[in-house]
């Protein structure tokens, strides 16, 4: 299931991660506590819908269980 | 000026469950992204494999070895063997048939020096291009 970037930004603050919004390009950064960063699609913001696929990745990049971000989303 | 250059192979896949996207898949950093077509996909890619190589290399990290698991490989293989060669111009006009594409891009990236630090650049920046003008389409 799909899930719009501010609800993946919310749930995965929870486990440390944090967003910064870069002043150009069309990826915002998400940085894992030990300051891995992982670029997330941001085209339409924060609104942004974001595949399934990528949350897998995200998680796996930032050592985040995938199990539990969803459950939170 | 120091320079690394990485030959990365991508995957455009259409979005299972955002109507309309294609995800496209950097296999040799495992970043994944997402854009409105075909080409939208491939330049996201390159954006998104761009700013982990600068962000990797200034803090003293190999890109490389966020690498994707051997799975993620192996199915990129298996459609390398069913797809049919096409040029990059023909991705726009023939995207309603196309499932999958595989291509390779490279990716230079710059050493650049700061400002008060001439001798010990620490900054990178990020410059891209298609290698190969052909792509593998199932």
């Amino acid at each position: 299931m799909p899930a719009r970037l501010r609800q993946i930004v919310t749930a995965a603050a929870v486990y440390g991660v944090r967003c910064e919004e870069p002043s150009s390009g069309s990826h915002y950064k998400l940085y894992a506590a030990d300051g891995k960063m992982y670029p997330v699609p941001a085209g339409n913001g924060y609104k942004t819908e974001i595949d399934d696929k990528y949350i897998k990745k995200m998680c796996r990049a930032l050592g985040l269980v995938y199990e539990d971000l969803k459950k939170n989303l | 000026m120091p320079a690394k250059t990485y030959n990365l192979w991508v995957t455009v896949e259409r979005a299972t469950d955002v109507r309309g996207q294609w995800v496209a898949h950097v296999l040799d950093f495992d970043a994944v992204t997402q854009g409105n077509t075909i080409e939208h996909a491939l330049r996201m890619a390159g954006e998104a494999a761009a700013m982990i190589a600068v962000e990797d290399l200034g803090t003293h990290r190999d890109p490389t070895d966020r690498r994707a698991p051997e799975e993620d490989w192996e199915r990129m293989f298996a459609i390398l063997r069913t797809a049919e060669l096409i040029s990059v111009a023909e991705i726009a006009t023939r995207e309603a048939e196309l499932a999958c594409v595989v291509c390779t891009f490279e990716l230079e990236v710059h050493q650049v020096p700061q400002p008060g630090e001439p001798k010990v650049p620490v900054a990178w920046s990020g410059a891209r291009r298609l290698s190969d003008p052909s792509m593998h389409c199932a």
